[in-house]
């Protein structure tokens, strides 16, 4: 395998304040536009990303600019932080537009506890939650070992599924992008080696960057909004953030394999080989369509599990009831969608790839249901384990102008080995108890790698969608207890 | 699996197929890897037609990290004299 051609950098231009474009040059077919500040911009330099922004641009199909959000690293072929939309008829459709890890995603739960409550218990309540949410490498639940029959509901219905067994509320699932259920499923188009990694990991969080975070209300920047979610100041939230686990891995990987036939097949020319994509009606893009919607709602029912043992912690440990402890929102940000946008003044059906970014649609419409539609979908954006996270809203103008979409987190700054390096000498758990927050985690070297600083500052990522209009910022969450893998 | 001591106590046929010799390591190492992530499996070395090793322990071995997938990402294999220069990504 020859290695990616390594032309020279794309040229880049700065168009406001927040946004830069990569004309189109080469085999480019569109521009690329990336959101970012000065200073993320030059943490950019010399990084692969911008290749890979310009890298999707040539794709076919592809409508609007090829978009990165200022979270934006470099990943498997599309960046991450990277949007692309393509037309439904002449379009591709590509699982390293998705990403490995299908439906990865975040949801956030608000208690009706108040941070002073919670703070004198908080060991217990980490030892809880680490005792009832499976985390780290391999991690599989003893207790539900899904059957092939099981299996199968769980890939068709996602977060229903899970509220049909008792995990869980049906108001739950009205808060969940989707529904927590995506009707495009297809269960037959699952390998069997896809659900043999699937059987025993329903319930746990992963290693990596996947977490479950206590935090609390630390700042509103919008007390409607924010009273309308139960944000208020102080109140205790669960952030967690987890996907489809080895199953979607491996419907990710079976189809990339298809995938790089098909590209040959359709003479599609790739400017490197992880972009493999197929025309989004051919059987290879249609085979992974219903695959990658089934991996989804296995995330779903995923992080609707991880949310009823939370509500049990909760429950044991402070006696709250479950259903005191209601779910915020739900947001996928590894995910592609047919969605109808309007380009140009036409309205156009869109298959819209989201590879670390999250849907940001704006108030009134009708996708985001009953309960946003006066202030717009939730966006949840976790920083790293020693800052702050965000709770945004969408917006219209992230509807006209990135497909309604925002970013999805504080993205890497330094890889994880340079991190491993500069925590070696340091004791993370300790210097980040000092500042009133507790670590759980199964490996040290998930706590290093994890490192804050590793992360770009979440605080700057969400002034320039705020900046930029695509998203409205609304309240930010502090840590005081993180569960790592 | 760090530096853990594995016997090559049992054998494990793969049949890894691709247009090249990066493509097949690639998918070989991505069996490798389903073979522990399903059956516990852990290998200790490659053989001419799959993997000898055995069943995770976990009072022997010790799991380091999840590893998601071997990517295809800039995979690079290169034949200097009787070295082979590897390059793959893994996805952790």
């Amino acid at each position: 395998m020859s290695p990616s051609p390594a032309p020279a950098l794309p040229r880049v231009e700065r168009v406001d304040q927040f946004r830069w474009r990569v004309p189109q040059q080469g085999g480019m077919r569109t521009d690329g536009l990336i959101f970012a500040d000065q200073v993320l911009m030059q943490e950019l330099e010399g990084d692969q990303a911008i290749q890979q922004v310009a890298n999707v641009a040539h794709l076919p199909g592809i409508v609007g600019p090829s978009i990165a959000m200022p979270d934006i690293h470099w990943g498997y072929g599309f960046p991450i932080g990277g949007v692309a939309a393509f037309d439904e008829d002449d379009g591709v459709v590509s699982p390293g537009g998705v990403g490995y890890d299908i439906n990865c995603g975040v949801r956030l739960l608000v208690t009706p506890l108040s941070v002073e409550t919670v703070r004198p218990r908080l060991e217990s309540l980490m030892d809880a939650l680490a005792r009832s949410i499976p985390s780290g490498v391999g991690s599989s639940r003893s207790d539900l070992r899904l059957t092939a029959p099981e299996l199968r509901r769980v890939l068709e219905e996602g977060a229903q599924w899970a509220v049909d067994r008792g995990f869980g509320f049906p108001e739950d699932l009205l808060a969940i992008e989707g529904g927590g259920r995506l009707r495009e499923a297809d269960v037959n188009l699952v390998s069997e080696r896809a659900r043999e990694r699937g059987k025993a990991q329903l319930g746990t969080v992963g290693s990596g960057n996947h977490f479950v975070e206590v935090g609390y209300v630390a700042e509103r920047y919008d007390d409607v909004v924010a009273s309308r979610l139960g944000l208020e100041t102080g109140r205790v939230t669960i952030s967690i953030h987890s996907g489809s686990r080895g199953l979607g891995y491996q419907v990710c990987d079976d189809h990339l394999a298809s995938m790089l036939a098909a590209a040959g097949k359709y003479r599609i020319d790739l400017p490197d080989r992880q972009l493999c994509c197929a025309p989004i009606a051919s059987s290879e893009g249609r085979h992974y369509w219903g695959a990658m919607n089934s991996a989804a709602n296995y995330a779903f029912a995923n992080r609707q599990l991880m949310a009823h043992h939370v509500r049990e912690a909760l429950a044991t440990v402070f006696g709250s009831r479950p259903e005191q402890t209601r779910l915020v929102y739900d947001v996928c940000h590894n995910i592609a969608k047919h969605e109808t946008h309007t380009v140009a003044g036409k309205k156009r059906r869109l298959c819209v790839h989201r590879k670390g970014a999250t849907r940001a649609f704006p108030p009134g419409h009708p996708e985001i249901g009953p309960k946003f539609q006066d202030i717009g979908q939730p966006v949840l954006i976790p920083g790293d384990m020693g800052r702050y996270s965000y709770v945004l809203v969408g917006t219209e103008r992230a509807f006209q102008e990135t497909f309604g979409s925002c970013c999805h987190g504080a993205g890497r700054r330094l890889s994880r080995h340079k991190a491993k390096q500069l925590a070696r000498p340091r004791n993370v758990p300790a210097e980040l108890r000092e500042q009133g927050i507790i670590v759980r985690a199964e490996s040290r070297a998930t706590v290093d790698e994890e490192l804050p600083e590793a992360y770009k500052d979440v605080a700057r990522v969400v002034d320039v969608v705020h900046g930029a209009g695509i998203g409205r910022k609304v309240v930010q969450l502090k840590p005081i207890g993180v569960l790592k893998g | 699996m760090g530096s853990s001591d594995i016997r090559p106590a049992e054998r494990r046929l793969i049949a890894a197929s691709g247009e090249d010799i990066a493509l097949r390591l690639v998918r070989f190492l991505g069996e490798v890897l389903y073979l522990y992530e399903v059956d516990r499996f852990v290998a200790a070395r490659a053989t001419a037609d799959g993997v000898e090793g055995e069943a995770f322990d976990p009072g022997r071995h010790a799991a380091v990290r999840e590893i998601k997938a071997v990517t295809y990402h800039d995979a690079v294999i290169q034949r200097t004299n009787h070295e082979f220069r590897v390059t793959l990504v893994l996805d952790v």
